[in-house]
């Protein structure tokens, strides 16, 4: 007989501004709905293992979902996305969960996301309180200025194995080889423009600081967690997010980098699990 | 510091096959620099066609300087937080300077990396690494 794997996929249409994605996401246990946002440039194959993660699934109806334009949410037909150079917004970026909640009908799910989608935690819990049982924000920040020229991450003589040897270079060198490079390989599959676009958001739309004071944690509460080799969204700065909003809270990772989830799944979990718990038994 | 011996390290990088995938068509001069000595790496096609020891403040394709001290980190067996990491981390936090071409480093960002990687394995196996 053959053996499956836990998570199942899907399509959903969700009409954005007018405009409709085909998005898909691919779901695995039962309870409450958790909403999880993959990296820039990449896309929800970085949650399988913890779909697959069954201390997990027995409380929580887990949906890791394509971002539009990525792997199988390809770009809407309606729109001649060839003609424009593809940039991630933060409007567009926290309407999607928020419609995705909406039509799939969840009953205040929790978000969890990484790199911006860990930048799109605090978003969401600053923009659209209350709509989140709470967020957890993986590898997240206030802001996250680019240091240098991105124009290399789009261009025609560099291949897509720059982008997957440079995250490769943000894992952290304890995690298991074989999912360094998996994490790797999954940047490599990006289509051209889509990490540069991404990191619009994750460079110059997402900007908290002073803003992140206002998050109201009672409505919707706030993790932060940051792991250790992170070189673009440091323990400092994750630690920096959640002393500027009153009652988040913040963890360092010890041993992993910036793709905790994907790099590293077993020691991730020792992590999360306890947050989830938590999340769990608030009223 | 002697960043790795010379004559070891290119048999070492011809003989490992990621390297020899990562660098395919690669023509270039590496020269890795601590402040009092430099290893030079001319690259033709994708093999190492030179490894030698030379003074540092040649003219390279790509040229990385950093302190003795830098080096030593970078090439631990296993780095400190942002040591695993040339352009992210190393430059980005930890002083490390990287000049010339910055679009043949881009395209074979994946050689170079396995080059440090070969040199690092290097220094485990005799002793030298951390």
């Amino acid at each position: 007989m053959a053996r499956f794997d836990a998570a199942t996929g899907r399509y959903v249409y969700l009409a954005i501004d007018g405009v409709e994605y085909r998005v898909y996401f691919e779901e695995a246990g039962a309870g409450i709905p958790l909403l999880l946002q993959h990296t820039a440039g990449a896309d929800g194959r970085q949650w399988r293992h913890v779909l697959e993660d069954a201390d997990v699934g027995r409380h929580f109806r887990m949906i890791a979902y394509d971002l539009p334009y990525h792997a199988k949410s390809v770009p809407p037909s309606a729109v001649e996305w060839w003609t424009e150079e593809y940039r991630l917004t933060r409007d567009f970026f926290m309407k999607v969960p928020v419609t995705l909640a909406a039509e799939l009908a969840l009953d205040r799910p929790v978000f969890m996301g990484c790199s911006i989608g860990g930048h799109l935690a605090a978003d969401l819990a600053c923009y659209h309180p209350g709509v989140f049982r709470a967020a957890i924000s993986l590898e997240g920040s206030l802001c996250t200025p680019a240091r240098r020229d991105l124009s290399f991450l789009h261009h025609p003589r560099i291949s897509n194995e720059y982008r997957a040897g440079l995250m490769y270079g943000i894992t952290a060198p304890q995690s298991p080889e074989a999912f360094r490079r998996e994490t790797a390989w999954i940047y490599s599959q990006g289509a051209p423009g889509v990490f540069k676009g991404d990191l619009h958001y994750y460079n110059v739309d997402h900007d908290l600081t002073g803003i992140a004071a206002t998050i109201d944690t009672t409505k919707t509460p706030l993790y932060v967690l940051t792991g250790e080799y992170d070189w673009s969204s440091t323990p400092t700065m994750g630690r920096a997010l959640a002393a500027a909003v009153r009652g988040a809270t913040f963890r360092a990772m010890p041993g992993l980098g910036h793709f905790p989830m994907c790099e590293n799944p077993a020691r991730f979990r020792e992590y999360i699990l306890p947050v989830l718990d938590e999340i769990r038994a608030r009223p | 510091m002697q960043l790795a011996d010379p004559t070891r390290l290119q048999s070492s990088i011809d003989a490992d096959p990621e390297f020899r995938m990562a660098a395919r068509y690669w023509n270039a001069t590496l020269s890795l620099e601590s402040p009092s000595r430099a290893l030079r790496i001319e690259i033709a096609d994708g093999r190492v066609a030179s490894c030698r020891e030379s003074a540092p403040g040649q003219p390279a394709t790509i040229s990385v300087v950093a302190p003795d001290d830098g080096w030593a980190q970078f090439l631990a067996a296993v780095p400190r937080p942002f040591y695993q990491d040339l352009l992210g981390g190393c430059v980005q936090h930890h002083g490390f300077q990287v000049a010339g071409d910055m679009l043949s480093l881009s395209a074979y960002y994946q050689a170079t990396a396995r080059l440090f990687a070969v040199m690092r394995a290097l220094r485990v196996s005799t002793g030298g690494a951390r």
